[in-house]
């Protein structure tokens, strides 16, 4: 009898131990993109800082660079360039990948194609870092919802 | 990146020793107690395995003197519960990374916020003499966020959490109470127990796009439950319980104290219906 219950016992620890201790590896790779695809559309981010090796400089107070992105997938900056854009995860570092129209041209055919690390993103904040071709330096660039 | 506060180990114990380890000790000693009971040893005493083998028999069957037979359980009579519940969740985050930032001026709600619960509460008497509550319920919590460490990253971003806490949740909760008896005057005219047990909650409500992303919430998580309850010549009992948060309900580096006050009414099933 009491060997019965004892296998009871053993069978519910078991049971709690697998819930316990097995933790499900969900996929949020969906998750993040939904969720940054919703904090970065449909505003006007404006560039405030951008960061150099260590050097700041200012964009605060004075006319500065600005991109939409909309919820269409396209996008539209200060300089008049215009194309879309795509949120994407790519070796566990979040990204967004622009491919950007020559001016004056109707097809892609005629394109620049840009990707920016996405560092942190929030509903006002957002800090994008790439390094230019031929460099070595990694830029940042600052952006807010406030001009 | 600079931390204002550093944030405090509020619980060394269990952070040393949390629930799962001490879990995963109890399951191996209880299989290896359940193989030593199987074992009938004909070497003489003294030796060593026949000494690891009595000392896990002997566990074993402690555990299973613990379990209280059906017929222990008497006197039981069927509650309808409800109440109201004030929650808060308590916050060390400054640890966790994440892409994703929200200014703490957003987030940061240090406050109870109310909510409420309903369920049925099995009262009786164990081996006759201790009274006892047995409880499961839905409870819907509103609860406030307080952080108590940030991240800041001046001039370029003001004080920021990279954690958002989830303000709704709807838990299902199992609680197995223990009531003592307070004597403070007749004991005719009403009874006053003090009350204290653990408890289980939940979680059946799905977490927020937010922390879906890192899978932030855990699903199941225990908290103590102490209180007291007033039993007005059993045609109500009024009782008030605390719940604190004593295990972080959020996973890997945030550490979320759920603390709870809970005030409601118990009535008898019998007398509603």
């Amino acid at each position: 009898m009491k060997q019965t219950k004892l296998y009871i016992i053993s069978a519910i620890l078991i049971l709690i131990g697998i819930l316990t201790f097995s933790s499900c590896k969900k996929n949020t790779d969906s998750a993040t993109i939904e969720l940054t695809q919703k904090m970065i559309q449909d505003k006007t981010w404006f560039l405030t800082y951008r960061v150099t090796n260590g050097t700041v400089k200012s964009y605060l107070g004075e006319p500065s660079y600005f991109i939409n992105f909309l919820k269409n997938k396209t996008t539209k900056d200060s300089d008049g360039l215009e194309g879309t854009y795509m949120i994407k995860i790519e070796n566990n570092q979040l990204q967004v990948a622009l491919q950007i129209k020559l001016p004056n041209q109707t097809s892609f055919d005629y394109q620049y194609d840009y990707q920016y690390d996405i560092d942190l993103i929030g509903e006002s904040n957002l800090v994008f870092s790439y390094t230019p071709i031929n460099t070595t330096d990694r830029i940042k660039l600052y952006f807010t919802l406030n001009k | 990146m600079r931390k204002p506060y550093p944030s405090r180990d509020y619980n060394i114990l269990l952070c040393v020793l949390s629930i799962k380890h001490i879990l995963l000790v109890f399951l191996l000693l209880t299989f290896c107690s359940v193989s030593f009971s199987q074992i009938k040893p004909n070497k003489p005493k003294g030796q060593f395995f026949y000494s690891i083998g009595q000392v896990f028999s002997r566990f074993g069957n402690s555990i299973v003197s613990l379990i209280p037979q059906k017929s222990q359980f008497k006197d039981n009579e069927l509650y309808l519960m409800t109440g109201m519940n004030l929650s808060k969740q308590s916050i060390f985050s400054a640890n966790h990374n994440s892409s994703f930032i929200y200014p703490l001026n957003e987030v940061q709600n240090n406050a109870y916020k109310p909510g409420f619960s309903a369920g049925l509460r099995i009262d009786g008497k164990f081996k006759e003499i201790r009274p006892y509550a047995l409880s499961v319920s839905i409870n819907r919590y509103a609860a406030g966020s307080h952080y108590r460490d940030v991240k800041s990253f001046q001039p370029f971003l003001g004080d920021f959490s990279s954690f958002k806490a989830d303000s709704r949740f709807l838990n299902l909760n199992v609680s197995y109470l223990l009531k003592k008896n307070v004597i403070l005057r007749d004991t005719t005219k009403f009874k006053l127990y003090a009350v204290a047990g653990p408890s289980i909650d939940v979680r059946l409500s799905k977490q927020t796009l937010q922390n879906k992303v890192n899978n932030n919430y855990r699903l199941l998580y225990f908290r103590p439950t102490v209180g007291v309850e007033f039993d007005n010549q059993s045609f109500y009992t009024i009782y008030l319980h605390y719940t604190p948060g004593i295990y972080s309900i959020n996973r890997s580096d945030i550490r979320n104290r759920f603390n709870t006050m809970e005030v409601g009414m118990l009535l008898k099933w019998k007398d509603l219906f």
